[in-house]
This record gives structure tokens, sequence and C-alpha cells, in this order.
């Protein structure tokens, strides 16, 4: 009936059931639809995700776009732009979106979320709190393998920040020992552990993925950082570090193989 | 829809009301206190259950991923990360504002969340170079001397000091400016 403001179920005498429905736009807005108004909006101006011209914590978010299907401008900006740009920023990172109501986001795991609620399928950031407590369960755990290797990380490209001389003052002798000891101790240590607590994810799903059936946002962010070690772009990280572990391989080459992260990387690798 | 956000939060965290919430850390603030704050705060009873250091290395193995803190709901399942359970229990909020489901607003409160994990980061080498500095690429605490081990700690946390934590506040001061209002992103708490 006009002028009601909720939905109600009458059953009268013979139990015939009467619904009243209200106006469209007085029901509040699915995840889905507000996260789409978001990021696609009338359409007209393109989603702009801006970052370096690599993979690094922007990837996640362009896949997670991509699966959701969400058409964005895939800005690249070089290192040598970087000075000039970063005072424009908003706290002097990247990457940052701008939505076409020109919102600007910032933090790549509030992209990654925002992304994952837009998925038209419910199912990259499944709206129901017990599954999406345990992708968030899952992003954390990514984010404590990151925290682990960080060090490693750091040792070599900034190890001042760790209370060692700069690069350029640094022995290089001493250096060189020093990365080797850090990164093969994560290399033994703590790969092992995290593939270990990973592994027992994708045992628990049924061999899927690592929240259950579906792919989600916590399979994005894992494949990206687990990949990483793949790679062998780090000395003392061989590429062959992660062959022992046959699950964890598997679940890798199911998150690349599906279908819209495939397509998606094809489109990349010109 | 919002209120079945809040709904679905505190059947979770509340069930029938006869099992309690636990809440398993050590006898510390570290990353449980803004889960314990974020429960209060949505009016969620819980039992606060504190693992002495001495009994960790018991408890550890019993853990899911070895590490605290674990959440125990009603139902029996058990909820690892920190971060997942102060977003579990901002959903619980009865008036919906911790974490709110309008989705550009929450992306908001994910940007100060994204740096606030940021600020922690910057901190880290310089909080565990002291009690690990083996990760570090510096010898064992045992083994790196004494007066060599105090002047690099220093020379670490003067440098954040500085550097970091200028930067940081600034940050958090200019959110502040442009919320308008007495918290990070306006005049209602969130997590």
């Amino acid at each position: 009936k006009s002028g009601q403001h909720s939905l109600e179920a009458v059953a009268d005498h013979t139990t015939q059931i009467i619904v009243t429905c209200l106006p469209h736009s007085t029901m509040p807005k699915s995840n889905i639809d507000q996260a789409r108004d978001l990021l696609i909006g009338d359409g007209k101006t393109p989603l702009k995700l801006e970052y370096f011209p690599i993979e690094g914590l922007a990837e996640q978010v362009r896949i997670a776009l991509a699966v959701a299907d969400v058409p964005f401008d895939d800005i690249r900006i070089g290192y040598d732009e970087w000075g000039e740009k970063k005072s424009t920023t908003r706290h002097g990172q990247l990457p940052e979106m701008t939505l076409p109501n020109g919102v600007v986001v910032t933090e790549s795991m509030a992209m990654l979320r925002l992304a994952g609620e837009a998925d038209p399928e419910g199912k990259l950031y499944p709206s129901d709190l017990a599954a999406r407590v345990k992708v968030e369960g899952i992003l954390g755990l990514v984010e404590d393998m990151a925290r682990a290797w960080r060090p490693s990380l750091f040792v070599f490209h900034r190890p001042e920040l760790l209370g060692h001389p700069s690069s350029d003052k640094w022995e290089n002798d001493i250096k060189v020992a020093t990365v080797k000891k850090v990164r093969s101790n994560f290399v033994d240590k703590g790969l092992p552990r995290f593939m270990e607590y990973f592994t027992n994810y994708i045992k628990e799903s049924g061999y899927k993925y690592l929240a259950g059936e579906d792919l989600t946002i916590a399979d994005i962010a894992a494949y990206q950082q687990i990949s990483y070690f793949k790679k062998g772009v780090a000395d003392y990280v061989p590429k062959v570090c992660l062959d022992p572990f046959m699950e964890v391989n598997e679940w890798m080459e199911r998150v690349i193989s599906h279908p819209k992260i495939a397509s998606y990387k094809a489109s990349k690798a010109k | 829809m919002s209120a079945s956000n809040i709904d679905q939060a505190r059947k979770l965290l509340i069930g029938d009301g006869i099992t309690p919430l636990k809440l398993e850390y050590f006898a510390i603030e570290g990353v449980a206190e803004q889960v314990r704050i974020a429960l209060a705060v949505a009016e969620v009873p819980f039992d606060d259950v504190r693992i002495g250091f001495s009994d960790w290395a018991v408890k550890k193995p019993t853990t899911k991923y070895g590490q605290l803190p674990e959440m125990i709901l009603p139902n029996g399942d058990v909820i690892t990360e920190s971060m997942a359970m102060l977003r579990l229990a901002g959903e619980a909020d009865p008036e919906g504002k911790l974490y709110p489901s309008d989705m550009a607003t929450r992306v908001k409160v994910e940007g100060v969340l994204g740096l606030v994990g940021d600020l922690s980061r910057a901190w880290r080498p310089a909080l565990y170079i002291g009690m690990r500095p083996e990760a570090f690429g510096y010898p064992t605490s045992a083994e790196w001397d004494k007066e060599v081990k105090d002047a690099t700690i220093k020379k670490v946390r003067e440098a954040f000091l500085s550097n970091e934590l200028p930067r940081y506040m600034g940050c958090f001061t200019d959110l502040l400016k442009e919320s308008g209002g007495k918290f990070l992103l306006g005049d209602d708490l969130t997590i």
C-alpha cells in the first residue's frame, strides 16, 4: 500500500498471505549495489587506480576489480614522476583510487574490500558474516606473513630502517652475509609455518579455495603474497622454495586459472 | 541491509546468551585491547581470558595458527586475527555506528584502519629490535654487545620519533580537521 514503510506479511482468517511492498527507493541498498554505485557511478567517468608500474600492493586490487566486472583506468606512475606526484596524494602514498564522484580512496586493503563488495555474484567478499569473518581471518594471516617477510625485504633495500648502515655505507661482505642469514631463516622457518597454515585452510575448504568453494578476496590477497616467493626476484629465496607445498601449489594454479583472473592476466601480458 | 548485519553479528557473538563469548589473549593490552573495547562499546558481554606467558608454551599448540588472540563464539567456532574480531565487534553495534554499513563511510573507516596498520608497521622494527634482534640481522640478545645493542636501539627509535611519528601524526591531524567532528570520521566513534 502506498504510504507504508515496512514490508509485512499479513495472514487473514483464511490463511491467505497478503504481502505489501514498499517503494524500491526506501529499501536500504544492498552492499553490491552501493559498492557498484561508488565504483561505477553513471558509467561516464571511469574509476581510476593509480600506482607504480609494478604489481606490489595494487595488483590484488586490479585483479579484484576485474573479477567483479568493474572497469577502471589502470594508471602507472613512473618512479621519475613520483617526486612531483607525492605531495598531491592524501598521505604521501600510493595506490590511490579516485571514484567517479571524485572521492579519493586510500589504502590497498580498503580498495580490495570495496572491490570485493562490488562482485555481482556476492562471492568475493560475502555479506554473510560467518563467511566474512573467515575471509578476514585469512586476510589477517596474509598480513602476518607479509610482516614476517618484511625484515628480509628491508635488510636488502632499506637497511638503515633496521638500524644498519645505508647500502652505500654498509661494507658489502657484511651486508651480503646479513641478508643471506635473515632471508635463509625466513625460507627455512617462517615460510613452512605459513604454508602449513594456508594448507590447513585449503584442506578445510575441501581443496577448493581458501575460505570455501568460491574465490574470495582472501585468495587474491594470499595469491599475490605467496606467488612472490616463486619468482626468484629476492636473493637467497630460491624459486623452488614453495615446491614442497603441494596443496598450496595446486591452489595457486586454481586461482590463476579462474577465468576472470586468467583473462585479466592475459590482457596485461602484452 | 544494516539491520541484518547487526542481527547477524549479535547472533554470532551472543547466540542464545547461555554460553558466553570468550576472548583469549596474554595479560597485556597488545592487539586484543581494541577488540575488548569494541565489544564493550557494542554491549557484547565476553569472558576476558588472560593467558600467562608461562602458560603459553602449553597453550600454543592448541591454537589454530600458533597465535593469540583467539575468540571462541558461543557456537564453538574459533575466530583468529584481531582485526577480523574488531570488524565483527563493530558490526554488532546496536546503533550501527562503530562500523557503518553505508559503503561510502565504511571505505573511509577502512582507509583509517589501513593507516593505523602503516603506523604500526613503521614502528615495528624499533619495537622488536630489542626483543628479537636476530630477526633484523643482528646477533641474539645474549650474544650482542650490550653497548652496541643499546646504541642501535636508540638510533632506530630516535629515527622513528624524528621521521615517522610526525608524518603519521600529520595524517591523523588532517583527518581530524577534515572530519569536522569529534572523531576521525565525524561525530561518531568508529572502530
